[in-house]
């Protein structure tokens, strides 16, 4: 199964570097367009709450690591040095709470579509540094297309 | 992204939008629609979504403004062509109950009148 792993500055414009990344991997691993629409939603959400509410230093470093695991899961782990935060420790938000946010450039309806995108995550602080481990399921994504 | 503005019967106006409304390319509709669209009073827009890859929630912002200006002007806002993807993430924020989507630009046409 295919990985990359990059580092990049908490800059928006390397938004483009990671999603270039993911592309790339979703042709080596012949993701369907939902899968790739739903992995780069995911990181994209992330590394925007990170941009915006992570106060990170212009010149530290987010490490980016997306992994196709097993046949039906892909990991993805991000890195960063900004300030302590586990984001889905309150679980999901309402959607009032979320959508409230929106035009305040908040990050609560990303937050809101992560949680309802991946299957699982895992979250640590260590070193000075937030490690964000998160969890898409193919079979979980394929029942939730499924339902609709 | 790429952005086309043209302006249709009835002082519609139709902006379609290709590619990918993401936080990179989010600023470039914002300033298209004040340019384009309401400092010249166009409060009557027709989205044409139907090449539209992607939208993440930085995308959702610029529509929920443009929706909140229409409103505002008395105007009138349609989406239309929205692919499976797309339409998901409208649902899934519930920006579904508050815009009008509808399939084709007859019937956003239609909506209009």
């Amino acid at each position: 199964m295919a990985s990359f792993s990059l580092k990049v500055l908490p800059l928006l414009s390397q938004w483009n570097i990671i999603r270039e990344q993911l592309e790339q991997l979703a042709i080596k691993e012949c993701w369907t367009d939902k899968q790739i629409f739903d992995i780069i939603l995911i990181c994209e959400e992330w590394f925007m709450n990170v941009l915006e509410h992570g106060q990170c230093d212009a010149a530290s470093e987010i490490v980016v690591e997306v992994e196709h695991v097993e046949c039906k899961t892909v990991k993805m782990l991000f890195s960063d040095a900004g300030i302590p935060f586990s984001p889905f420790e309150k679980g999901t938000p309402a959607l009032a709470e979320a959508t409230a946010s929106v035009d305040q450039r908040l990050g609560g309806l990303g937050i809101y579509f992560i949680q309802n995108k991946i299957s699982g995550y895992e979250y640590r602080y260590r070193d000075g540094r937030n490690y964000v481990t998160m969890f898409y399921s193919f079979d979980a994504a394929d029942e939730e297309g499924g339902k609709k | 992204m790429d952005i086309q503005v043209m302006s249709l019967e009835k002082d519609i106006t139709e902006i379609q939008v290709n590619g990918r409304l993401d936080g990179i390319t989010m600023p470039e509709l914002e300033q298209r629609l004040e340019v384009d669209c309401f400092r010249e009073q166009k409060f009557r827009l027709a989205f044409n979504l139907e090449k539209l890859d992607y939208i993440s929630s930085a995308g959702l912002r610029v529509m929920l403004l443009a929706l909140k200006k229409t409103t505002a002007m008395k105007g009138k806002l349609v989406l239309f062509g929205l692919n499976s993807s797309v339409h998901e993430i409208f649902k899934l924020s519930g920006f579904s109950s508050i815009y009008t989507i509808v399939s084709t630009r007859e019937e956003a046409l239609a909506t209009m009148q």
